[in-house]
Formats: structure tokens, sequence, C-alpha cells
């Protein structure tokens, strides 16, 4: 498979059995098709947040060595493996540009908490909802994606980003919060959907 | 630490985002996570943008381009450096408890609850340090019954998460998990509730440095 081919909902079928095989065989042609689809696009990742080109490797190298020895921990009903592999990345990122920790709650304690919200309890397939949010960013305007770009690739917060786009912090934080009920409206559609059958 | 209800006051979906983006410095990001800890409500936002990230990481252009060799060179040494990767097993460690109070447990390795003495200054307002990384402090507040906390003023954001007790200031009460988040041209006054003293998790973030610009880079990377 071309590792420039988009991603849609087949390839990401694929990235699920094939991390499953990792997990729980360590199964080598798995990774190797986990590698070629989705280093070039970690590297892009790791990259475009100003990772000097050979930093940049070293440090897709070992994000894809913590993907290897956390495969088993991998669970298809949580996240998507691009979800999965985001986040791996973004805490090496954290470590390696900037030696410091990205604090996380630990699965057990989420586990526990009940929910109020009910669409807590709608059993939402994590791939069909990365499709629903893929989409759902390519509908959103311009000024509402360029700020997701340059938090999710140039590391700036929402102040950061105030400044160096002379924007007012107060149309920074509503436009964030435009697009994230943009893409909350998303899963409520798909959710409701489900129901429906 | 048990909350009763799910909390008011939300950390804004901007300061979500820069925890979520990893651009968020790690004392603010502690905070963030606590609250995540007590609020189910921000921790499915969280997965939400969590997934966007996801989403973001498969729309990115692909770079093949190694800075050395082939484009299978990388993949062939990863290889063979795999032979003595081990499984990892993740080992949480237990939540700090605080004069009884057990904390959110991600504040475990950030919170020395066995140093004496614990808290620093006498008065209405004592301290102790948690975490500071550059200009980014975290620090723990009790401010004891009935009394406020002078107004100040701070460069950046400056956020409060309450861990037990309460205060009351210009926005309303603030009770366990609740976060009370700042921009810099904001201040408050915040009043503990009488009879019982308030524990905050306050953290100040760097003030705000140019950063240049940036408008070339915009659409370069991603496919929207």
């Amino acid at each position: 498979m071309q590792a420039t081919a988009e991603i849609g909902d087949r390839e990401r079928a694929q990235a699920i059995d094939w991390l499953m095989a990792v997990g729980a065989s360590r199964d080598r042609n798995a990774f190797s098709n986990l590698y070629r689809t989705f280093a070039p696009r970690l590297r892009s990742y790791l990259r475009g947040l100003g990772a000097e080109a050979s930093l940049a490797d070293d440090l897709l190298q070992e994000v894809m060595t913590v993907v290897w020895r956390r495969a088993h921990l991998f669970d298809p009903a949580k996240s998507a493996p691009a979800t999965w592999l985001f986040t791996i990345a973004r805490n090496k990122r954290i470590d390696g540009l900037r030696r410091e920790r990205h604090p996380e709650v630990s699965d057990e304690v989420l586990a526990q908490v009940p929910s109020e919200d009910p669409s807590a309890e709608r059993r939402v397939q994590q791939s069909q909802l990365a499709a629903r949010i893929s989409e759902a960013l390519a509908g959103l305007p311009a000024e509402q994606s360029e700020l997701l770009s340059l938090a999710y690739y140039r590391d700036m917060t929402h102040t950061e980003i105030s400044m160096a786009l002379d924007i007012p912090l107060g149309t920074v934080k509503s436009r964030i919060r435009l697009a994230m009920k943009k893409l909350t409206q998303t899963l409520d559609e798909f959710a409701d959907f489900d129901v429906k059958e | 630490m048990a909350v009763s209800k799910t909390p008011d006051h939300h950390p804004s979906d901007a300061l979500l985002l820069d925890y979520v983006s990893g651009a968020a410095s790690e004392p603010m990001a502690l905070l963030v996570a606590a609250h995540l800890d007590l609020c189910p409500k921000c921790a499915e936002r969280v997965d939400m943008l969590q997934a966007l990230g996801g989403a973001m990481l498969e729309r990115s252009k692909p770079n093949e381009l190694e800075t050395s060799g082939d484009g299978e060179t990388g993949l062939a040494a990863l290889l063979q450096s795999l032979d003595d990767a081990q499984d990892e097993i993740p080992t949480p460690e237990p939540a700090p408890v605080l004069e009884g109070i057990t904390l959110p447990g991600v504040l475990a390795g950030y919170v020395a609850v066995e140093r004496q003495p614990f808290w620093s200054g006498s008065g209405a307002i004592q301290e102790a340090p948690v975490a500071s990384l550059g200009e980014a402090k975290a620090r723990l507040l009790k401010i004891r019954a009935g009394k406020g906390v002078p107004r100040h003023t701070h460069q950046g954001l400056e956020c409060t998460l309450v861990l037990s007790g309460a205060f009351t200031d210009e926005s309303g009460r603030f009770g366990p998990g609740d976060v009370a988040e700042l921009d810099a041209e904001d201040t408050h006054r915040p009043v503990a509730d009488p009879g019982e003293d308030c524990i905050c998790l306050v953290v100040s973030d760097a003030p705000l440095k140019f950063t240049g610009p940036v408008g070339l880079l915009l659409n370069s990377l991603v496919k929207f």
C-alpha cells in the first residue's frame, strides 16, 4: 500500500488489525505496514513542530519503538490507531524537544467515573468517529482550521496564537469554541444515526 | 478524591486544546489533567480533541525524506533495534494524600506530601511549591476559612483548581474540581467559604514571548 494514499475507512481497519497483531504476537510484517503508512505522516508532524530534520527522525524512531512496546495496550474501543499514535508522538515530542512530561489521567481512573452525559453511553465505533471528525475538519472555515493547525503543528498556545496573528484573545478563544462545537455536533449526529438503526 | 457532582466551572476549550496539542507548559498541563481526573465531561472533550489530533495526523502530507539513506533504511534499522525492546507495563503511582484529602492521582510525583513543614507562610494564605519549569509555576495555596487573597497582577494565564473547600470570587462560587481561568488582564479576589480552609492548585503561566511571523506556513503541512 502506498504511503501517499489517503487514509480512509479501509486503511483504518487495516491499521487496527496491524496494531492488534503487533500487540498479540510481535508481528514484524504488521509493524512494517504500520511504519510504511504512518511514519511519513509522523515525520511531517515532528518536522513541522520545528524539530531539525535529523532530530525529528530520531524522535520518529523512538515513537515507533514505543508503538512496538505498547501495542499490547492499544484498545480499539477507546481510540482509532491514528489517535493513539498522535498521543504517543505528542508526548515524545514534549519529552524530546522540551524535556518535559505530559501529565495524564490513568485509564483506570477514567473507567471508574460514571459520566453524567448520556452521550458517553452510546457505543461509538472509533474508526467511524475518526472518519466523521476528518470530514468535519475539512468543513471548518479557514479562520478556525488555521488556529487548529497552529496549535497542533506549531506548538502554540492560544495566547501565543493571539499574539502571533495579532488577533484579540477573545476572538481566538471563541473560534476554538466554535470549532469544538462543530466537532461535537458531528459526534451527536453520528450517534443519533447509530440509535435510529 | 471523590466529587459528589460534576464541576460547574471548566477550563475553556482553548485551554483544553493547549493541553491536547502539547503546547501547554507542564505546570499548566498538570492543572488541566488534575481537573480531568475530577470531570468526566471535560475528559470527553479531551477525547474529542485527541481524536482531532489523530485526524490531523491522518491528513498530514506524508514526508518520505529521511535524513539519510533510502525510504527503507529507517525501517530496517528500527526492526533490528526492536530485538531488545521490552513490553511496557504501566505502573501507576498511588494518589497523594494531604491532610486527609486524597488529591488527584496525576499529582503523584509532583506534590511532596511528606515534606515537613509542608506549608510556607502563616496567616490567611499559605503556599507549597509543586512544579516550576522556566517561568511557569504551579503551587498549592491554602486560603484560611473566611479569608481572601489580595488582588495581584500576573502576566500570561493564571488558573486555579479547587482541591478542597471552596472560594467565591466575582465569577461565582468554586468548589472541588472547579477551575478559575484568568487571562492577563483579569484579576480576581477569591474569598474562602467560612468554616473550611480552601486548598487550591494555582498555576501562573510564563509571560508571553513574541513568536514572530507565521503567515506563510499555515496550510503547508495539512490538507483541509
